[in-house]
């Protein structure tokens, strides 16, 4: 915040340059926090893992249905339940064992859960009214309600949101089933079908692998970083320096956007924002200091920040730290207040007839 | 010629003692580095518009080699959907329900294909799979559109700027508009594969690079400069939009019944052409 380097740093031609090259430094570390995600990222399933998971789901549900089956044949119908069960139960295992790692991982909010039988019941009786409405479909591909929830559950869908879907798309379950029925498809072509997919999905991985493939897609995610980052804080920059202009400021425009991206060097301190929960690892009360912390830091580099703005902007159009000031009012100004009331304005007189 | 401030005496001392490397680097790097000095350069040379488009072509020339190399990067780290494109393509060409279909209906066979090969390009687009036709449509739209907008801003422009009262010709301006073009060049960074630039960053820079050639051919105020630089996009605003209503209303008048169910509404007049 030294007077003679900021203008230095604006006031020389060189001095955009540097500036340019900070910003883009500054965003990349600000926004470092996203490779720790990477073990997340590389523990999602890969596609033929995902169909694997959803063939494993199908047959233990179909061996399920068997097995009751096949005791209800042999006269043995006080053994139907216990098989069932244990078909739920080891359909439902992988299911609940995600849920007992999200609740591990639960950070604030979560607790917020809500978990009384009241609303367990709505819940309930909500999802079997949305499955009792895609009965049709189910009827289509011949498989019992019970049948079709386990393919929406292995999909990761909700009875629920199939009928949300349907109804975006302006279909309805009766027609659906009816195009299904129409296509006359057996269950041993869907089962090759699954067979001739699944091998075409092996052969069709990238050419560098799944997972070192996704960690290149990550990197070129961070890789964008100053340009998002850039994109946002461009126009606000523009509208200060017409702001800044307006009450007499002097700046050229090459001075004034040098200005705003050394501003931002504070915002270095936001590393910690992206940082994952840790909490199955290092403990919640850890994992809340940790993020309590990240916090903080973020919360002292946009003050930072906003106080670097105030000076430099001074120094960029050669007046007062209290004009700087103004020039930013009159910014916040026209962005939150002016900007929308002209769009609406603009947008209800071409609208209305 | 204005009298320097105290800062921008101070500033100038600074500049010499540091030395302008800048000098010796290419007038797209400068004009990249909002280095205003290059437009004038380039305005006030014997042939700028020739000068210009070499230019542009050689900004255009560096985009569309990392447009093509970060497609072929980017098709290492896709699933390659060619395989299980076919493999339910084969499945559904073997249903019953096909064979009757095509049965049936002489065109079905045709049709089928041509949307199925719709589909699954709608698909890869959905999910960001870099696709031949993309690249090619991308690339062509790029060049073809940034050559046409160039020289239809730069008349747009000059016209205005000529009205606010400067003196520079449509050649001298579009020779420095073409290095405004400069920005493009950020596209470079979508080279690695899920990079991305936002056309909300790219819009914006490529206004303050046209601000900056239109004030250095022109030597206009920065009111008048600022009024030249959005004066095309409001002209080409409104132009595009009569034509799209107009074109639009001409499109439904010859549709029959619609002039009448509007009319139903009570809301609109009877439009008659």
């Amino acid at each position: 915040m030294r007077a003679d380097t900021l203008t230095l740093l604006i006031k020389t031609k060189l001095g955009y340059g540097w500036a340019l090259r900070m910003f883009v430094i500054v965003s990349l570390i600000a926004r470092l926090g996203i490779w720790f995600g990477l073990s997340q990222v590389m523990a999602q399933l890969t596609l033929v893992e995902g169909l694997d998971l959803a063939a494993g789901g199908v047959t233990t549900v179909e061996s399920a249905v068997q097995g009751a089956l096949s005791d209800a044949a042999s006269g043995d119908v006080a053994a139907i339940p216990g098989t069932l069960l244990e078909g739920v139960q080891a359909q439902a295992a992988p299911l609940l064992g995600q849920l007992g790692g999200a609740l591990a991982g639960l950070e604030e909010g979560a607790l917020a859960v809500p978990n009384s039988a009241e609303g367990g019941d709505a819940t309930a009786q909500a999802r079997a009214a949305a499955l009792a409405k895609l009965a049709p479909i189910a009827e289509g591909i011949g498989a019992s309600e019970t049948q079709l929830a386990d393919i929406l559950a292995q999909a990761d869908l909700t009875p629920e949101e199939v009928n949300g879907l349907l109804a975006r798309f302006n279909l309805d379950p009766d027609s659906v089933s009816k195009r299904l029925a129409a296509l006359e498809i057996t269950v041993d072509e869907v089962d090759s079908l699954f067979a001739t997919i699944r091998a075409a999905v092996v052969r069709a991985e990238p050419v560098l692998g799944v997972r070192p493939s996704r960690v290149i897609r990550l990197g070129g995610d961070w890789l964008s970083t100053p340009m998002a980052f850039a994109s946002n804080w461009l126009i606000i920059g523009l509208v200060l320096l017409l702001a800044a202009r307006s009450i007499g400021g002097k700046g050229s425009v090459r001075e004034h956007l040098t200005a705003i991206l050394l501003a931002t060097a504070p915002t270095l301190l936001m590393v910690g924002l992206l940082i994952p929960p840790i909490a199955a690892g290092a403990g919640i009360p850890m994992a809340l200091a940790i993020h309590l912390f990240a916090r903080l830091l973020a919360l002292v580099g946009v003050i930072w920040a906003l106080i670097l703005l105030v000076r430099i902007v001074a120094t960029a159009h050669e007046f007062s730290n209290w004009r700087a000031l103004g020039a930013m009012g009159l910014t916040a100004i026209a962005l939150v207040l002016v900007l929308p009331v002209v769009l609406t304005a603009a947008g209800s007189f071409l609208l209305a007839f | 010629m204005t009298e320097q401030t105290p800062v921008a005496a101070q500033a100038a001392v600074v500049v010499r003692s540091v030395g302008w490397r800048y000098t010796y680097a290419s007038p797209i790097t400068r004009a990249f580095l909002l280095d205003d000095d290059v437009y004038a350069e380039y305005a006030f040379e014997p042939a700028p518009m020739s000068r210009g488009f070499k230019s542009l072509l050689a900004i255009l020339g560096v985009v569309v080699l990392s447009q093509v190399l970060g497609w072929i990067f980017g098709l290492l780290t896709m699933p390659r959907l060619g395989g299980v494109q076919a493999a339910i393509y084969d499945f559904i060409t073997g249903l019953r329900w096909f064979e009757n279909q095509s049965a049936a209906s002489p065109g079905f066979v045709q049709q089928f294909q041509q949307n199925y090969g719709l589909a699954w390009e709608a698909f890869r687009t959905l999910i960001g799979q870099p696709t031949a036709i993309s690249l090619i449509s991308s690339v062509l739209s790029l060049i073809v559109m940034t050559l046409v907008f160039w020289l239809g801003y730069a008349a747009l422009a000059q016209m205005l700027a000529r009205w606010f009262g400067g003196e520079a010709s449509y050649k001298q301006l579009a020779g420095a508009l073409a290095l405004s073009y400069a920005p493009l060049l950020i596209l470079v960074v979508e080279l690695w594969p899920g990079a991305t630039v936002p056309v909300t960053l790219m819009f914006p820079l490529l206004l303050v690079f046209k601000y900056l050639a239109i004030r250095r051919t022109h030597g206009l105020a920065p009111g008048y400069t600022l009024a030249a630089t959005l004066g095309p996009y409001v002209i080409g605003l409104v132009i595009l939009a009569a034509l799209s209503l107009f074109g639009a209303a001409i499109g439904l008048n010859r549709i029959p019944m619609v002039g009448d169910l509007l009319q139903l509404g009570g809301r609109l007049p009877r439009i008659t052409f």
